[in-house]
This record gives structure tokens, sequence and C-alpha cells, in this order.
């Protein structure tokens, strides 16, 4: 009997030893295998393991790099680089301060980029980079806004005057709709925009107006935003608005960029002007996604700013393969209301959202 | 495989065991510390990689400033000393910049870097054509190309800055998973050192026990032994051939061999206790017989001088019948008082013969007494003395004395299957089958007076002749002791009147 006990007890033992040594192992094993995984981890945190190389280095410049409408087109950009094995920087982006284009392209020519993509402008000094950058033989596409005599290899964007048309025709057919007599309508352009551009879509809009007829009860009057300062254009919105001269306000807008169909968008919703004034925007981004299904901005125009990336490295590339490429290159606009703003997929034009 | 191992252990020495034991220990322990010390080590090595590159670019920084600073200097005062200097400091810009990367990756480190080093490749070229108009005096130039790479100097820098800052971010992400990583191996070592300890006490505990077990069971077993529970002692199991095996081994053996020894010895002391006994046994009757003769021999020795000395007589006056008389009474004396322990067959019948002539004197030959002997050899054998004498005279005094017709009696010596048979006849008045079986198995000896003359078929008379029975029982013994044990003597009778016979079987050695 106690013999029993006694081997019962030993093996209880023996038992535990070995259940004790397994689990030790076991540990041991485990601690090893997370261990090294956690060492791995931290070695890809370190260096970023995912180094490819590739043979082209493109840059995109452009003034107002952190709005949906750039992020969007460079999103483009870098999935088509990415098939043609060159790699496209938001320059700039990483760069502690902000730089001016000009600084930008200084930095573009003098790193020895192999092409450089920038918005076009009027500014002599951006002309003067751009042909600097064309005696260095770094090609230069210009995107959303042309600058003709830069010698670019090639302009990307929409045509300004298909732009200004559309525009004139959602006003025209708002105003027809409406009794009023007489309507103030502002169109708030950037002054990223050239002045070849905004004049051509002012004429545009204009045309329409006169083609309709509405030539008096329609008011055009036009305001150029400054982009370059910080903060400036919502500044000068909201003066539009509530300033001095507010009595005199419009009551029609058309946007001809983002950030300010941002700025008058917050403007009419802060001083409790929805309704007051009628928004035509420009681009989709979930505020103005929202602000259209709030019918506070009343349209927007649609430009496909992915194809407007993915097509300036298609010109990069082709002008690298053949040596010439196609001068101009237009992105269709589309319009959207409320009516067929479920058409649009979610994402609409900024994917990286 | 496990019985193996188990096997293995078992039969390993003990000091071999417990060296494995504190060797594996000890080994595993110290294992699994240096497993721990070399990740530790590891951390701290990658710690200290993490913020070399943040060193270096600081390096970088310094020798970028060190350029523009001695080209500004070398501008200014246009001294030897400081074109020496931007030389120098261009010299080893260069050189730190040949270590940064100069390819197109998607990492934004390495891009960041391949912009530093294309820009100051920019910002070499137009500083060294700053210092070359310097020196052709081109004023406009090198004031011009001096701002440029200002401009430049500007962006390196900010590039130079933002990478350390973007390579700081990213270290301290480095840095707060590896901390983590530490912090991990501490709760794993932890854990690991406190399964580590639980494993080996109770390895410790499973060997002392394998070690201590059989020695403990050989204890248990040993104190039985020794409390004298020799015969309950279970044998000792034999774990394993490590010295505590062997001592077992050795153990079971001796306890196995103690009852065999002592039996042997129980067994020798019984012999000797029996042949003792035996001894003890034949001298007592012998001394029995001999004390009934001696009381006898008193007067006989007197009777037997006087009867020598009454035949000389006789001789003297050739009284011959006399003569013979006187000799024959003083021959049956003699073999008496001789000492008779072992006699042959022959000296015994003579004795018969005395006896019978002695008491054909007294009873007028009424005694026939026939000898029947079938082979003279027949006589050397062997036999206590004073065995036949006494049979003879029972036949006579209990067998024949009172018939009325002729007493023979027969003595017959024949040999059957190498036996010597010693038959006495008489045809007397037999004996009953009870007082047979009485007599031969010595009942016959404790019963009273009156049972004994019951048990005979002569009626009491007037002259009392009833035997004792020890002399018969006497002759019976001394011949089973005298044969080892062996049942010598028979005795047949037909009924009332038919006579008894008396055989003694006695083995015939030639």
């Amino acid at each position: 009997m106690e013999k029993k006990k006694k081997n019962k007890e030993n093996r209880g033992i023996l038992i535990a030893t070995v259940v004790l040594g397994v689990l030790l192992i076991l540990t041991i094993a485990f601690s090893i295998f997370f261990f090294y995984k956690r060492i791995i981890n931290t070695k890809t945190l370190l260096l970023s393991n995912s180094d490819r190389e590739y043979d082209s280095y493109y840059v995109l410049i452009t003034d107002s790099a952190d709005t949906d409408f750039w992020k969007s087109v460079y999103q483009g950009a870098l999935q088509e680089a990415e098939k043609h094995n060159a790699y496209v920087e938001l320059l700039g982006e990483n760069l502690e301060g902000s730089y001016s284009k000009a600084d930008l392209l200084t930095i573009a020519i003098n790193s020895n980029v192999d092409g450089i993509i920038v918005e076009g402008d009027d500014d002599a000094e951006t002309l003067d980079l751009l042909l600097k950058a064309k005696e260095k033989n770094i090609p230069v596409v210009t995107v959303s806004d042309d600058n003709m005599q830069s010698k670019r290899i090639s302009y990307i964007g929409v045509s300004s005057y298909n732009l200004g048309k559309e525009y004139g025709e959602q006003l025209t057919e708002y105003v027809k709709k409406n009794k009023t007599e007489t309507y103030k309508v502002m169109v708030l352009m950037d002054d990223t925009f050239t002045a070849s551009s905004q004049s051509i879509i002012l004429t545009a809009i204009n045309e329409k107006i006169e083609d309709e007829d509405l030539k008096d009860r329609i008011k055009l009057s036009s305001y150029v935003v400054s982009s370059n300062k910080d903060y400036a254009a919502e500044e000068e919105i909201r003066d539009i608005f509530v300033g001095e001269n507010s009595h005199s306000g419009p009551d029609v807008t058309i946007c001809l960029s983002e950030k300010n169909t941002l700025c008058v968008y917050q403007t009419v919703v802060d001083y409790n002007k929805v309704g007051n004034v009628e928004i035509f925007g420009y681009y989709m981004s979930p505020t103005i996604r929202e602000a259209i299904d709030k019918e506070i901005i009343r349209s927007t125009m649609v430009v496909d700013t992915n194809q407007m990336g993915r097509r300036s490295i298609e010109a990069m590339s082709e002008y690298k393969e053949s040596g010439y490429v196609s001068e101009i290159y237009l992105i269709d606009a589309d319009l959207v209301n409320k009516d067929n703003l479920s058409d649009l997929a979610p994402e609409g034009g900024d994917q990286d959202d | 495989m496990i019985k193996k191992i188990s096997k293995l252990l078992a039969n390993m020495r003990i000091r071999y065991k417990l060296s494995i034991l504190v060797v594996g220990t000890t080994l595993l322990i110290l294992l699994v510390n240096i497993f721990m010390y070399y990740n530790l080590n590891r951390i701290t090595r990658q710690m200290d990689e993490i913020y070399e590159g943040n060193i270096t670019l600081s390096d970088l920084e310094d020798s970028l400033d060190t350029v523009q600073n001695s080209l500004a200097e070398y501008l200014n005062t246009k001294s030897t000393d400081s074109l020496n200097d931007y030389y120098l400091a261009e010299q080893q810009f260069s050189a730190m910049l040949d270590g940064l990367e100069k390819n197109v990756t998607d990492n934004q480190q390495k891009l960041m870097e391949r912009n530093i080093y294309w820009l100051s490749q920019s910002y070499l070229q137009l500083v060294s054509e700053t210092v070359d108009a310097k020196r052709g005096r081109n004023v406009e130039k090198y004031k011009d190309s001096f701002d440029q790479s200002g401009k430049l100097y500007i962006y390196i820098k900010s590039y130079i800055d933002s990478l350390n800052g973007y390579s700081f971010r990213s270290n301290t992400e480095s840095y707060s998973a590896m901390s983590a990583s530490v912090g991990y191996l501490e709760i794993m070592s932890t854990v690991m050192f406190i399964m580590l300890a639980a494993f080996n006490v109770m390895l410790v505990i499973l060997v002392t026990r394998n070690i201590t077990r059989p020695l403990h069971e050989l204890s248990i077993a040993a104190n039985k032994v020794s409390a004298g529970e020799l015969e309950s002692t279970p044998e000792v199991k034999v774990h394993g051939r490590d010295e505590v095996g062997v001592v077992t081994v050795a153990f079971n053996q001796m306890v196995s061999s103690i009852p065999d020894y002592l039996n042997r010895l129980r067994e020798s002391l019984e012999k000797e206790q029996q042949l003792k006994e035996k001894e003890i046994l034949m001298e007592a009757h012998l001394k029995d017989a001999q004390l009934k003769y001696l009381q006898a021999q008193i007067n006989p020795h007197f009777l037997f001088n006087t009867l020598n000395a009454g035949s000389q007589l006789a001789m003297m006056e050739h009284a011959d019948r006399t003569y013979d008389y006187v000799q024959n009474v003083a021959a049956f004396f003699r073999y008496n008082m001789s000492k008779n322990d072992e006699v042959t067959l022959a000296q015994e019948i003579e004795l018969v013969d005395i006896y019978v002539y002695i008491l054909n004197v007294r009873f007028a030959g009424d005694i026939h007494f026939t000898k029947e002997i079938e082979d003279e050899n027949l006589l050397d054998v062997m036999l206590p003395g004073m065995i036949l004498q006494p049979i003879v005279e029972n036949a006579i005094n209990y067998g024949i004395r009172d018939i009325e017709r002729e007493g023979h009696i027969t003595l017959s010596v024949y040999e059957v299957d190498g036996n010597v048979c010693i038959s006495i006849q008489d045809n007397g008045i037999g004996m009953s089958q009870e007082l047979i079986e009485k007599l031969l198995s010595g009942e016959y000896t404790n019963l009273s007076e009156e049972e004994k003359n019951e048990e005979k078929y002569e009626q009491k008379s007037g002259n009392k002749k009833t035997g004792n029975g020890i002399g018969f029982r006497n002759v019976i013994e001394r011949l089973r002791l005298y044969f080892d044990g062996e049942n010598n003597v028979d005795i047949i009778s037909n009924g009332k009147d038919q006579g008894t016979e008396v055989i003694i079987t006695l083995p015939y050695k030639k």
C-alpha cells in the first residue's frame, strides 16, 4: 500500500518534471521566436526595408501640396510612375518648414532630377527657373495650369475655356430658374491661375451669359485670392462676405479652386449665410461632398485629378523614350450636384482620402 | 526510447548521476543566461546604431558649415589661410558626401540623402565657381554665384535638418520598439528563470529520490531481517546496476541463502539427536535386561561358583550325569553373566540347548526340543544376545507347561529372500489374536495382572506362573533397535491348543 503510494508520488514528480521541462522548452522556443520577430519588426522600422530602386526620379511641385486636389494628383502620378520604374516625389513634403515654388524648383534643378512636374503660373521667377531647367535638360510638365513660355514639354490640365463655359451654364441655369432681378456673381480665383487662364475662364462665362441674354441680371466680378501667404485666403474670403463691403457681397460665388471652395463654404456656414449665397465649387473632397448633400454648395466641377497625375508621368516617360510628346493634354471636368452625387464613387477624385 | 534512457540512468553510477545532475542544471542555467545576455547585448548595440546616423548627419552639417564659412572668409579677406581652410573643408565635405545614397529609392530617408548629395554637388560646383571668379576678380560673377551657393547652402542645411528630424522620428519609433523588446526580454527572462528553477528543483528531487528510494527500501528490508522476520521479508527490488543495486543484489542473495543454512543446520542437529536417542534407548533396554539378570546373577554368581564346585565333586565321584547337568547349569549362568551385546546365532542356539537340557532334567524330559537348521552358515548371523532364550522360555512356560499331551518345541533356521528366519514353534495352548497384537504392540506390558490372566486361555491354577511380558517386549525392542527400527518379530497362532510360532527375521549379510 505504502509502496504503491510512493510509486504514485514518484510518478507524479516525474510527470511534473517532464511537463515542466516541456513547458520550459516551449517557453524558450516561444520567447526566441517572438523576440526575433520583434527584433525583425524593429529592424524593418529602422531601415524601412522596402528599398526599391528606380530608374527615374521625378518631382511634383505645387504651392498647395496639402490640398486633396494635389494629393490626388500625386497619388495618380505615383501609381503611374511605378509602372515606368520611376519614382515621383511631392517635393517639399519631407522638408521641415515651407518652401515656395521657386525654392522647390531651385532644389529640384540642383538635385539632378529626371523630370519636373509643376503647377504652372505667371511668375517670372518660375519662368526663369523653368528655363534654367530646360538649360539643364530637365524636362518639365505643367499640370493644372500652364506656362506657355516655359518651354515645357507638355501641359496636362482642364481646358480653362471649357471650365468657364461649364460654370457659365450653371450660372445662367440657376439665374433663369430664379425670379430675383439681379445677381451679384463673384468668380474667386487663385493667384496660382495664370492670367491667361483667368481671363479665358471669365470670357467663357461672359460668353455664356451673353448667349443666354442675361447680361442685365448678372453682375459678374472676379477676385483673385492670394494663395502664397499663409492663411491669407481665408481672411480675404471672409472679408468679402462679412467685411466692410459685405453689404455688396455676392449672391453667387464661383470658386475655381478647392481651397477657395472650402473657405467660402466655411465662411457661409460660420456667418449664417446659408441660402443667401449660392456656391459653385471646384473639386470634390469629403467636406465638399457633404456640403453638396446639404445643398450649401450647389454644384462642383470635378476634375479627374488621378488621371492628371497619371498623364503627367506618361508624358514624362513618353518624352524620355521618344524625345517628344504631345504639347497639351486636356482632362475632362465633370459637373457634380446633388442629383448625380450618388453616381460618383464615394472616393470621388480624392483617392487618398 | 524513454525506457532506454531510464534504464541507462538506473544503471549509471550514483557519482555519475550526481555529476550529470549538477553539470546539467548548471549548463542549463548558463545557457539561458548566455542567451539573455547575448540578446540584451544585441539590443544595446542596435540602440547605439540607431543614433549613429544622426551623428554622421551632424558631422556632415558641421562640415558644410565649415565650407560655407571658409568660403565667406575667403571672399571677405582673400587670405591664403582661408583658401587653404576652404580647400580642406571642401575635401572633407566631398569625402563625407561619398557615404550618402546616390540612387533613387522610395525610402524617404535615402531619397533625402540622394537629394542632399546632388544638391551638395551643385553647391560645390557653384562654390568652386565662386572661388574661381574671386580669383579672377570677376566681382559680379562671384557675387551672383555666392548668392546662389548661399541659397543652396540653406536648402542643404534644411534637407540635413529635415533628414535628421525624420530619422530622429523613426529612431524614436525604433527606440520605443527596442525598449519594448527589452521589457519583453525582462519578462521573458523572469518567466524563464522561474521555470528553470522549478524544473531544476524537480530534477534534483527526482534524481535524489531515484538514488535514495532503493536505499530506503533496502534499509527497511534490513531492519526487518534484523528484527528476525526473515521469512516475511520480500526480495528487495533492484532498480539498477548502480552501487545501491549491487548492494541490493548481495543483500537479496544473503537473505535467500540464510534459511537454507538454517535448514541444513537443523537437519544435522536432528540427525545427531536421533542418533543419540537411539543410543540411549539401546543402552537403556540393554541395561534393563542386564539389570534383570544381574538381579538374578547375584545368586547365579554364587550358584555358578558353587555349581562349579558341585560339578567337580560330581566328577570326582564319577557321577557323570550329575556332572553334565551341573556343567550345563554353570554354562547357562556363565552365558548370562558374560557381556553379550552382540552374539552369533550359533551362540544363541547353544544357550537355548543348554536351557532346554536343564529344563528337561528338571521336568524329566517333558520337553521335546528339535532343531532344524537349513544351513550352518546361517548361524554366523549376528544378533543381540538373550533373544532366543526368553522366547523359548515363554514357549515352555506359557505354551506347553500345562498341556496334557507331549510338548514339542521346534527351532528352525532357514533363509527366505536373503533373510535369516528363526522360527520357534510349540504345540501348546496357543494365543488369541488380540493377545498377539497386544504383545507385538507392547500394550500387554501395561495391562493389570487380572487382565493379563483373562487374556490367557489357561485358567488360574495353583501355581503362579504369570509372565510379565517384559521379557518378550524387551526382545522385540532390542531387535528393533539393533536393526534400525525394522520389525522383525512375528507371532503366529491358529487359536486355542493350536500352538504358537514366533518368527524372527534377520537380515542376512553374507
